[in-house]
């Protein structure tokens, strides 16, 4: 039976990667829900400047025109007849993935949104599955190993994304008349054949700052295990999850672990080193390696430049600010059930030294995404 | 060079003009507001109002010679360090120097070849003159920003020999009107001498280390990335510093900070696990930060007060524009 999937999110950095993996996942229809801004492309252009689809891929692409805060997902009625009517799944990773922002305006978009896709898929008839895209991060403040059966804790957050990825999922555990799975994703950081990152995020900053010699500290402890993974990966196995894979119930990390990841230190040895190779000049320069600084002295670092009220630092740090406490609470996503359920994953999943240079060479040739051919 | 040298008398001297953080404000010549400054632990800075500040200097090392009650012939070195760069008038160095009075001989008149040499007449030279230090060889150090008297004293332990003393001299005035904050910093004139020896039964030099970062020479240009690189590299200058002198944090009774703000003294302590009780900051308040003399003035002052006890372990740390990071451990 032909799969009808209804996708959000499909212009974030895991979005991107996830449809034409999709496409290459099996034979498939997609809706792309996107906003205002997207529309008025025809769809065989949007789809190949978004997601470098081919012509005969793109045919299997649409675009509707909606937002998921609004009930309804503030489709038009036509649009709305057509994706009820036709959907058999959902892809539901449109977030705001920003850690700065309001709660309210967070919750708005990550917790309501929730809501809002589960309303709709309650309205289509031939509905098979709901895949939630989720952070590892909605642990919050935990620390040790963190399993996938894990949800509800008291540990608090360091930010309010973290809090409303937690907020959805417990909505999400209280919906029983839909077969739903999540899928919990660690740091995506760019891919990993070529390093090109499509969505410039917190992480993505905090290297831009180490380039321009603003780096003076990070929170955390050398050792601290940093789990990233690369996009491309990733999108392929929540494909293989969604289309072949799928029980109702299933909660799955997708994460690297730690034997494939880098420390903190090791980290911002990788990204000096790499700078230094890429440019003799910038080397020159000798740009000290931040301070792992304690949970304490970086708070008073960060409150002395608020008070200082030096605007240039104070907009570097805003969003670093709000994510590199997280570096303050070590944790492990435990991957137990993933691996049962998808052995090959640990196979696919290369291991950080392969990929992340890529990453920060193609963050250094486009400038953070300024210069993007 | 001699693994005993060490500091065996220090003086210091600050202008009559003290001016609180309400009048500088009022002036004008503060960046931040007095309500900040005062939050991070200023209150007065000293300011010299007049024209020959090679006096005060002279001064302060007229009472470093007196405490270390020795003559005059024994000092080997004299050095004489400014922070800033008083060759920058049209005068060169001669610029405020009072000509020399009591020669038998008249004042030539002046010509284009007495306007040459005019340039030559060297405030170093006066004051190993004026203090009669007739054995001396007399240089003068400078571009170091707050890092020079450090490095002045290294070098002074590095040429001091067994009955040769060497007198370092430091200080600096800023013009009168010009501004009294320097990144978050209020500063203060002043001036500071002391005699370095070998065999010293005090303050003994037990280890040296600086890092210099050129890049950062342009000052204005670089000053954000300046402020980003401060706490890395303090923390690893004053690591370095232990490791090279076999000790730990734990070894040292007090850190002797330059004068710079209390809330950046409170981060660094917490980043090399030292405990902010045992950084001295009481002159940052009362003195304010100077270019040259913070950790003298403070040495000073922690021994009239009854601070230091013999055998006490202190650590010296600065940052320097230009740029440096130092740092000495002292052994009272």
């Amino acid at each position: 039976m032909a799969r009808t999937i209804l996708i959000t999110g499909a212009s974030g950095m895991f979005g991107r990667e996830v449809v034409p993996a999709l496409l290459a996942g099996g034979e498939c229809e997609l809706i792309l829900l996107v906003h205002e801004s997207g529309c008025g492309v025809p769809a065989a252009q949007l789809a190949r400047d978004m997601f470098g689809l081919s012509p005969e891929d793109a045919r299997h692409v649409t675009f509707v025109q909606g937002d998921v805060r609004e009930p309804g997902l503030g489709l038009n009625e036509a649009d709305h007849g057509r994706v009820t009517t036709t959907v058999t799944h959902i892809l539901h990773s449109a977030a705001i993935t920003r850690f700065d922002r309001p709660l309210g305006d967070v919750r708005a978009t990550n917790v309501d949104g929730t809501r809002h896709m589960v309303a709709l898929a309650r309205e289509c008839p031939c509905f098979e599955a709901f895949g939630h895209v989720s952070s590892a991060y909605m642990a919050g403040r935990r620390t040790g190993v963190v399993l996938e059966d894990d949800l509800v804790h008291d540990a608090g957050f360091v930010n309010t994304y973290e809090q409303s990825k937690y907020e959805a999922e417990l909505y999400l555990r209280d919906v029983g008349d839909l077969p739903l799975a999540v899928y919990r994703l660690s740091t995506v950081v760019g891919n990993s054949r070529t390093g090109a990152v499509l969505n410039f995020t917190a992480p993505h900053h905090a290297m831009r700052m180490m380039h321009l010699g603003l780096a003076s500290m990070v929170p955390g402890s050398a050792d601290y295990p940093v789990d990233m993974i690369p996009g491309d990966v990733v999108a392929e196995a929540v494909a293989e999850l969604l289309l072949h894979r799928f029980r109702s119930g299933d909660v799955f990390h997708l994460a690297a672990g730690p034997e494939r990841s880098y420390t903190l230190e090791q980290v911002i040895e990788s990204v000096f080193d790499t700078f230094g190779h890429l440019d003799p000049e910038w080397q020159r320069r000798r740009y000290p390696r931040p301070v792992l600084a304690s949970s304490d002295a970086f708070t008073m670092f960060l409150d002395a430049i608020e008070a200082a009220d030096n605007p240039f630092f104070v907009s570097v740090l805003r969003t670093v600010r709000h994510f590199a406490d997280q570096l303050n609470y070590p944790k492990v996503f435990d991957m137990t059930r993933l691996l049962d359920r998808m052995p090959e994953y640990a196979d696919r999943m290369p291991n950080i030294d392969d990929y992340y240079p890529k990453v920060i060479r193609y963050c250094v040739e486009t400038d953070w995404g300024r210069h993007v051919a | 060079m001699s693994a005993s040298a060490g500091l065996t008398s220090l003086a210091y001297q600050l202008p009559d003009n003290r001016i609180s953080l309400q009048t500088l404000e009022r002036e004008g010549v503060l960046t931040s507001d007095a309500a900040f400054l005062r939050d991070i632990g200023f209150e007065n800075c000293y300011r010299y109002d007049g024209t020959a500040f090679d006096e005060v200097r002279l001064e302060s090392a007229r009472s470093a010679l007196s405490g270390a009650a020795i003559d005059g012939t024994a000092v080997r070195w004299l050095f004489r360090y400014s922070g800033l760069d008083d060759d920058t008038t049209a005068g060169g160095f001669a610029a405020g120097v009072p000509v020399a009075t009591g020669s038998a001989v008249p004042r030539p008149e002046s010509n284009a070849e007495t306007e040459v040499l005019e340039r030559f007449r060297y405030p170093v030279a006066r004051m190993q003159e004026q203090l009669g230090l007739t054995a001396a060889a007399a240089v003068s150090l400078g571009q170091q920003g707050c890092g020079g008297l450090l490095s002045a004293l290294h070098m002074a332990r590095r040429l001091a020999t067994d009955g040769e003393a060497v007198l370092c001299v430091a200080g600096d005035a800023l013009p009168v009107h010009s501004g009294r904050e320097v990144i978050y910093n209020v500063m203060t004139d002043a001036a500071a001498s002391v005699v370095i020896e070998v065999g010293a039964r005090r303050n003994r030099i037990v280890h040296f280390h600086q890092q210099s970062m050129p890049y950062y020479w342009d000052t204005p240009l670089h000053t954000q990335e300046l402020l980003a690189s401060y706490f890395p590299l303090a923390q690893r200058v004053i690591e370095k510093t232990l490791d090279g002198a076999g000790l730990v944090a734990d070894d040292i009774r007090w850190v002797v900070p330059h004068n710079v703000n209390l809330r950046s003294w409170r981060i660094l302590s917490e980043l090399i696990g030292i405990p902010e009780a045992r950084v001295w900051t009481d002159n940052i308040a009362r003195v304010g930060h100077t270019v040259s003399c913070d950790h003298i003035i403070n040495l000073c002052d922690m021994e009239s007060q009854g601070a230091l006890e013999k055998g006490d372990r202190l650590l010296l740390f600065t940052f320097g524009f230009g740029a440096n990071w130092s740092c000495m451990i002292l052994e009272h």
